[in-house]
């Protein structure tokens, strides 16, 4: 027995040092690109989320899972620089927030996982080459189609009937998107008595501007389309849209907490908690390529009571009806 | 005792199990072999037990997993159910609005929601994703959504994929009433993920959904379902496709990934849809695995106390058997003291027992062999010796029997011619008598008459010298006659002076008959006073005789040692001891040496050289005096200087005792010429 130990303890001895090395074999290093900057509202829910999820999964912050999280700020340029210094460091995957950031990591790399959130038509973004099978180094979820423009512009119609000018606030740097939402809005606005049109932002400024021009006329009312631009300077379009008395409805609930009139949204924590698993089973060996593509399928109402009385609308019952959030 | 041949060897390549070896493989064997058979039906029953509990549950679970989906789209029929009633077509469009918004909200599983009116045409369409829109007026009155329900009630439409990847169905149902319309929702079935993601199946199993093609439509791994997962090619799908109405409702198939699943499925009717349940073999079989694993345990714990419990009875039987062992192999080599100590209260105790008995009872007959053997040998050399003694001693009886016989002869043939001479010695004395007589009355010259009375008394001396000779011959010859005689004859009243004198004479003159050489002085002290004693006068003289006779012979001896100077002599008295007569005889010969002393009464004992002595004259004088006649003799010697027999006569001592044996000789010779 005695001796049985003691061989024990030696080999017990022998495999400690390799045993170290192993486990630090073993830990898995994540890379998160966010588009927002850490003060946007979103960021700490996105951050929290997806440290409980993986906990959830078994992978520990800091322990078998070492992350780099990065905040891109909206600013393309830095964020390619951080997404370098990020696969400079070798992660075992990437997770990327919106088009801005997927693009980024879409050219840096060929190689390294990458689950994308919240961004929209991967397929024509040319992300993956089909929803069902991505085929390549990304997959991820996508929170809104370009079909909800017309959900968006129907929502301003219905919190301000009399409407008949909308405009859409978006960085036009990325064409397909650009086009999806352009044609979008080409074909419902009609059909809602809306006439609406984009403009393409990409700086405090040029929103105000845009924002300005737009309100010199009557009747119109704001779409705050989804991106990494207009959420960035979600509190100014919000102040702006105040400022002008513009009806705004946006694509986040975080800038109706804000102050914004209303969302038609997705819940951010679920795609979050979506992606999450995705990490979790790509770093256990699953193929990217095989991972669908998963889009949304449930959508909130939210509208900012508040901010309704101070442009003095009035919400419809069937508005009511709809709404799954009222924030006063 | 010899000692006992030790057991054979045996070669020592030869591989022998020892006792408690066969005792305990014996027990194990057979405990294994009860585990083993025990274990094995136990097994073989547990097997079937479990595959058949195992598909039960199975099938159990398929049902119930069908039924939870049947119930979920039952549940969406039954929300849609509340904008079918009659008169909900004549409400107004805001208030239908409302409706289907509340209908989306209740069930969000509806992504859009649509009113046909009577005419098939859409009046109302409210979508998650589109715009609501009213009142567009599209015409779906061929459309089966329209037809089907109004013909059905309700109608399923088939699963269909949006951007190829969400599968959706669509549910038709018709309003109630004369003249219905029908709403028509597009159901996201990815939500029956919802349902499908809640049917636990043990630790690792679970339920997904396929249509009637084996297009999965759910599944717990969402992923698997949006990427357009056809199923057909899966043995246990395929299996359960309509067409395969004969297939079991249960396969052990390979998922997917390879792993063997047991899998149930149960088909959902009104969608067509096909519900499986599926759970890896290897969990299906716990209970199986279990009970095998608890079979084994307990076979291996039987195993273990047989093995313990065998090894302790077998070294519990067997230590006493070696102990029995080595004792009777101490026994065996001969070491009887030490005993066999077993206390198992058992038949090796008893065997125990019986080995030391045994071994007592030998060792006792070993001992009285020795002993008995010695005196035998004893008793063997003591017959032996005393057989010697007679042999010689017979030898001997024969040679004086045989000189006996001569001696009688020669004294017979003797005595016959000397009575002619004492005979006519006396006779011719007489005529000397009457022939002095004679020449008396004649007349002779005076000269004549003196010379022939010279003469005449000449020969009366020469003839009385004759007489008393040929008397001395005669006793002579009558004592050879009488020693002759080997009997005793009577006893009678004898003068013991006179007898001990004729033995003297006897003994004097037998040696000097036989060494003409010798020469003795003969010293006689006879008391007067020794009168008469009732004895068997041959007997006595047989024994003075031979007393004397040593005497000279002893005499004789040291005169040849001893040479000049050298007086030999023997002293024989006679005294009066009241009821006794005490006759000693003496001589100053060599006397006897003390280590001979003890031995000199014993028969055939001598000292002479051989030949020369029978061993049997002190032998037989003892038995004479002591024996028939009640006396004693004893003997006083000191070598080289003296010995003196002295022996004690009873006067009356002859009487009680038993007439010796009849004499063998012939009768005495009566003197007749």
């Amino acid at each position: 027995m005695r001796r049985r130990d003691v061989i024990a303890g030696l080999g017990g001895a022998a495999i400690l040092p390799t045993a170290g090395w192993s486990q630090a074999d073993k830990r898995r290093r994540l890379g998160i690109l966010l588009v927002y900057g850490a003060a946007h509202p979103d960021s700490p829910v996105i951050v929290e989320t997806l440290r409980a999820s993986l906990r959830g999964h078994g992978w520990i912050w800091g322990q078998n899972l070492a992350v780099d999280l990065q905040f891109g700020d909206g600013d393309t340029e830095k964020m390619g620089k951080q997404t370098e210094d990020m696969l400079a460091r070798q992660p075992d995957i990437v997770l990327a927030q919106g088009v801005v950031g997927t693009t980024v990591l879409q050219r840096a790399t060929k190689t390294t996982p990458v689950v994308f959130m919240m961004l929209q038509d991967p397929v024509g973004a040319g992300f993956v080459s089909s929803l069902s099978h991505p085929d390549g180094n990304l997959t991820g979820f996508t929170n809104f189609d370009f079909s909800l423009v017309g959900k968006w512009l129907q929502l301003l119609k219905e919190l301000s009937p009399e409407t008949g000018r909308a405009l859409a606030l978006i960085n036009p740097d990325y064409p397909a998107r650009l086009a999806g939402y352009t044609a979008e809005l080409a074909r419902i606005g009609p059909e809602l008595g809306i006439d609406a049109r984009i403009a393409g932002i990409h700086d405090a400024p040029e929103i105000e501007r845009a924002v300005t021009a737009f309100a010199k006329e009557p009747r119109g009312g704001l779409i705050v389309l989804p991106d990494a631009v207009t959420g960035i300077h979600g509190p100014q379009i919000i102040a702006l849209a105040a400022a002008h008395r513009l009806p705004a409805v946006y694509a986040y609930e975080a800038q109706i907490r804000q102050g914004g009139l209303a969302a038609y949204t997705t819940s951010v924590a679920q795609e979050v908690g979506r992606a999450a698993g995705y990490i979790d089973r790509i770093l256990r060996g699953a193929s990217v390529g095989s991972l669908p593509v998963q889009a949304a399928a449930r959508f909130l109402t939210v509208i900012n009571v508040r901010t309704a009385a101070t442009l003095g609308l009035t919400i419809s019952p069937s508005l009511m009806a709809k709404a799954d959030e009222l924030i006063e | 005792m010899t000692k006992l041949d030790t057991p054979p060897r045996a070669p020592p390549k030869q591989f022998r199990l020892p006792l408690s070896g066969k005792f305990a493989v014996a027990f194990v064997g057979l405990v294994t072999l009860v585990l083993l058979i025990n274990g094995a039906v136990d097994l073989m029953l547990n097997f079937r037990d479990a595959k058949e509990n195992a598909i039960a549950v199975q099938r159990e679970k398929a049902h119930a997993a069908a039924e939870r989906v049947d119930a979920f789209v039952s549940e969406i029929e039954n929300q849609i159910g509340w904008t079918t009633r009659a008169e909900w077509r004549r409400i107004a469009p805001d208030q239908q609005r409302y409706d289907f918004i509340r209908l989306m909200r209740q069930a969000p599983a509806i992504t859009e929601v649509s009113y046909l009116d009577p005419s098939g045409r859409e009046q109302l369409r409210v979508s998650r994703l589109e715009p609501d829109v009213i009142g567009s007026g599209k015409d779906f009155s061929t459309s089966p959504r329209f037809t089907q329900a109004l013909k059905d009630k309700t109608w399923f439409g088939p699963v269909y994929f949006r951007r190829g990847s969400e599968p959706y169905m669509t549910v038709a149902v018709a309003h109630a009433g004369r003249d219905p319309g029908v709403t028509v929702a597009e159901v996201n079935l990815k939500l029956i993920w919802d349902v499908v993601s809640t049917i636990h199946n043990g630790a690792n199993g679970y339920a997904f959904v396929t249509t009637a093609t084996g297009r999965l439509i759910a599944h717990p791994d969402l992923s698997l379902v949006l990427r357009d997962t056809d199923l057909s090619s899966l043995p246990e799908v395929a299996a359960a496709l309509p067409g395969k109405d004969g297939a079991r409702d249960y396969q052990l198939a390979s998922w997917l990934d390879g792993s063997l699943v047991l899998a149930a499925h149960a088909s959902v009717p009104r969608l067509g849809w096909i519900v499986f349940v599926q759970l890896p073999l290897r969990e299906a079989m716990e209970p199986l695995m279990e009970s095998v694993l608890q079979t084994l345990a307990l076979m291996g714990l039987g195993l273990l106390l047989a093995t313990v419990a065998g090894t302790f009875l077998a070294r519990r039987m067997v230590v006493p058997i070696r102990q029995l062992q080595d004792g009777a192999e101490r026994f065996g080599a001969g070491d009887l003291s030490e005993r066999i100590v077993i206390r198992t209260g058992d038949e090796i105790e008893t065997l125990a027992h019986r080995f030391n008995a045994m071994a007592s009872r030998i060792q006792d007959s070993y001992e009285t062999l020795e002993a008995k053997v010695e005196e035998r040998t004893r008793d063997l050399n003591q017959s032996l010796d005393d057989l010697q003694k007679a042999q010689s001693r017979l030898v001997q009886s024969e040679k004086l029997a045989s000189l006996g016989q001569l001696t009688a002869g020669i004294a017979h043939e003797i005595k016959n011619p000397l009575n002619f001479v004492n005979n006519f010695a006396a006779l011719s004395k007489e005529l000397v008598d009457e022939l002095t007589g004679m020449l008396e009355s004649a007349s002779l010259p005076a000269d004549i008459r003196e010379e022939a009375d010279e003469i005449a008394e000449m020969l009366k001396n020469n003839l009385d010298k004759v007489i008393q000779h040929g008397k001395r011959a005669d006793s002579i010859v009558k004592n050879m006659l009488l020693h002759s005689r080997t009997g005793s004859g009577e006893h009678r009243l004898v003068d013991i002076n006179a007898l001990v004198e004729e033995s003297l004479n006897l003994a004097y003159h037998g040696a000097r008959a036989a060494k003409p050489g010798f020469n003795v002085t003969l010293e006689r002290d006879f008391d007067p006073a020794a009168g008469m004693a009732d004895i068997y006068p041959q007997e006595i003289t047989r024994v003075l005789l031979n007393l004397m006779s040593n005497g000279f012979y002893a005499t004789e001896k040291k005169a040849a040692a001893a040479g000049a100077g050298y007086a030999p002599a023997l002293a024989v008295s006679t005294r009066d001891r009241g009821d006794a007569i005490e006759i000693r005889v003496r001589d100053n010969g060599t006397g006897i040496p003390e280590s001979v002393k003890a031995k000199m009464f014993d028969p055939f004992f001598t000292t002479k050289p051989a030949g020369e002595g029978t061993g049997l004259g002190l032998s037989l004088s003892h038995d004479i005096l002591v024996k028939q006649h009640g006396g004693t003799v004893d003997v006083a010697t000191q070598p080289g200087q003296f010995t003196e027999f002295t022996i004690t006569l009873p006067r009356g001592g002859a009487a009680p005792a038993e007439p010796a044996a009849k004499p063998v000789s012939a009768s005495e010779p009566e003197g007749q010429p």
